[in-house]
């Protein structure tokens, strides 16, 4: 089958000349590309060189005025400022944990009957659940707001996850459920011939091959909830002792006595600090987040 | 064989079979208990509340008028009304909704055309463009106030952008400062946060069979023929799923209220905002009913929109699908 072809040396200049051309043309194609590639790099990179090098400037520096891209001088000090948020810190990852564990878990359990029963009234509960995403959270927020009040919730951190136990939200549950239709019916069909019961199929089977979209919507949940400010606005009320990172940054932020500018190198290294949080989840679970863009975008 | 007439056999069979079929999806129901659970508490018993609301003059404790009175200050356009207040912070939240999503749609799509390619380091490009959409929204109002900030009174204190227009030349510009610009500042600010619309769409790209490709090659089609007949089209389901979702999302905006609050002269008064402030910021107790009101016709505008598009979305390319 490998029949090399003869080729006259003549022919053999010629294909080389035609090859040398295309690999010209190639490579000026290459500098384009990554021309226009590090122009985007430069441009999509500049919030967070912008933020990590005003974290690093002196006061007296922002004092001078006359704004600059690289610190002239370094201030590492700057970054003592997370200690003031210590407790926020500890109050956000008890919510983003609770939030992050339990909404994934029961967006499983509610999307397993969808995936893999029919039962009675499957189609309307379908579409009941999906209209609840037109739902605009405003024309919940007030009447909410004073069911937490009666529920003795108003000024408790548990306001910021009671939410979680009770499905994660109709686009999570679509998105597992779109997930579950890729698992083949054939394993829990298996299963149910060995006699387990829909509990076991779905916790001992469907579940754990779900980990990956439960990844997805933990990392999510927690990236979302890691510096939401307006649910803790609504129901921490006073407690300051509640407050979640991203309100006692925005009060910090708006008090006036911090909105000057020598301060905003102290507000920079905060800002650092609390992207580290979304950055790191995401370099690390990178494959994960990138494949649940895809279900989520892809089956819509 | 046997002993039982055939009758009462069936009978038996097909009171067994029913009480099968209630226990599956009892079964089933099960399983949605949470989900169904937390609607009623969370979600239908506010929709219900929300309305009497709506319908009142509830102050937060008790209910003396029920009316359609709110929505009657809502459409008041007398120079005190609210009218004015209401439909300009719906106009505001419209103009945002348009600006941003067009910007973000088309531009995150010309960036996954332009990422789709094989070339060496193109997954960490990529997942350099990503980066920004991950910083916390307040860290980003941070950022944006800084870098845009002016001072048309001491021009060395301005923020870095106008200290470089000033450097090459040029005018210092307004941005937040005045009620014209800051509406295009803040749109312009998603530029960065396009990472995420070009991550989707090169998974859609990736969804495209490459057949499609090989055969329009064979026929002759140059890129822009491919491009205009094969990826674009292919891409309009997801296309049109980002655009119901984004608007819903747009329409309810709220998180510029940490770093730019309502904005110069009302210029960034979304109407979440609106919203909240009339219920929780203004008075004490706050007009309750009043913002549930606007909440209303905020869910009749969204629900009116996304009704629109399902009607409208003839033109989406379901083909090639495997359901």
């Amino acid at each position: 089958m490998t029949d090399e072809q003869i080729i006259t040396t003549g022919e053999a200049e010629f294909i080389a000349e035609i090859k040398k051309r295309k690999q010209r043309r190639q490579a000026g194609y290459y500098v384009a590309k990554y021309a226009v590639a590090v122009i985007l790099v430069v441009f999509f990179m500049f919030p967070y060189l912008f933020m990590v090098n005003k974290s690093l400037m002196s006061a007296s520096e922002l004092l001078a005025g006359d704004a600059h891209f690289f610190p002239h001088h370094f201030q590492i000090s700057n970054y003592s400022i997370v200690k003031e948020f210590w407790g926020n810190i500890l109050n956000t990852l008890q919510v983003v944990l609770i939030n992050g564990f339990f909404g994934p878990l029961t967006s499983c359990i509610c999307a397993f009957p969808f995936a893999r029963h029919n039962f009675k009234g499957k189609k309307f509960m379908f579409a009941f659940m999906m209209s609840t995403v037109l739902l605009p959270t405003a024309v919940l927020m007030i009447p909410q707001y004073f069911l937490y009040s009666q529920l003795n919730l108003i000024g408790k951190l548990s306001s910021q996850w009671i939410g979680a136990f009770w499905g994660g939200g109709a686009l999570n549950i679509f998105l597992v459920i779109q997930f579950m239709r890729t698992i083949p019916k054939d394993v829990d069909n298996a299963a149910r011939v060995d006699g387990a019961n829909e509990y076991q199929i779905f916790l001992f089977i469907v579940f754990p091959l779900c980990f990956n979209v439960f990844l997805y919507m933990a990392i999510g949940a927690v990236m979302g909830l890691w510096m939401d400010f307006q649910s803790p606005l609504l129901y921490l009320g006073n407690a300051q002792d509640q407050y979640t990172v991203g309100l006692a940054f925005y009060y910090y932020y708006t008090s006036s006595s911090n909105v000057s500018s020598n301060m905003q190198n102290r507000l920079m290294a905060m800002c650092v600090v609390m992207s580290l949080v979304p950055l790191l989840l995401f370099l690390v679970f990178q494959k994960q987040m990138i494949g649940g863009i895809k279900i989520g975008g892809l089956k819509g | 064989m046997k002993s039982k007439t055939l009758s009462s056999e069936n009978a038996a069979l097909s009171r067994k079979r029913a009480l099968r079929s209630l226990k599956k999806n009892l079964v089933s129901y099960s399983f949605l208990l949470p989900f169904i659970v937390g609607t009623l508490i969370f979600t239908l018993y506010p929709i219900v509340m929300s309305l009497l609301y709506a319908l009142s003059n509830f102050n937060g404790t008790r209910i003396t008028q029920i009316g359609f009175f709110n929505f009657g200050y809502i459409f008041d356009f007398s120079e005190f009304g609210w009218g004015r207040r209401v439909f300009g912070s719906l106009g505001v939240t419209f103009l945002y909704v348009i600006g941003n999503m067009t910007l973000s749609l088309v531009l995150s799509y010309l960036l996954a055309l332009f990422l789709h390619r094989n070339i060496p380091a193109i997954r960490a490009i990529r997942v350099l463009c990503y980066l920004p959409c991950l910083i916390p929204g307040i860290a980003s109002g941070v950022i944006w106030t800084d870098a845009f900030s002016t001072n048309l009174a001491d021009p060395s204190m301005n923020g870095l952008f106008n200290t470089w227009l000033m450097k090459l030349g040029l005018e210092p510009m307004t941005f937040f400062t005045a009620a014209s610009t800051s509406l295009p500042t803040l749109i312009f600010t998603g530029l960065w946060g396009i990472g995420g619309g070009m991550i989707m769409w090169l998974a859609a790209f990736g969804n495209i069979s490459p057949e499609l490709y090989e055969a329009a090659k064979m026929d002759g089609a140059g890129y822009f023929r491919r491009l205009f007949f094969i990826t674009v089209p292919m891409s309009t389901p997801i296309l049109f799923y980002n655009v119901v979702t984004s608007m819903i999302g747009g329409l309810q905006v709220f998180g510029t209220y940490a770093n730019y609050g309502v904005g110069v002269e009302d210029s960034l008064h979304f109407i979440a905002i609106r919203i909240y402030i009339t219920a929780f910021q203004n008075t004490f107790p706050g007009n309750y009913g009043l913002a549930c009101a606007m909440a209303w016709i905020l869910f009749v505008i969204i629900a009116a929109l996304t009704l629109v598009m399902f009607k409208t979305g003839g033109w989406i390319q379901y083909g090639e699908g495997d359901e």
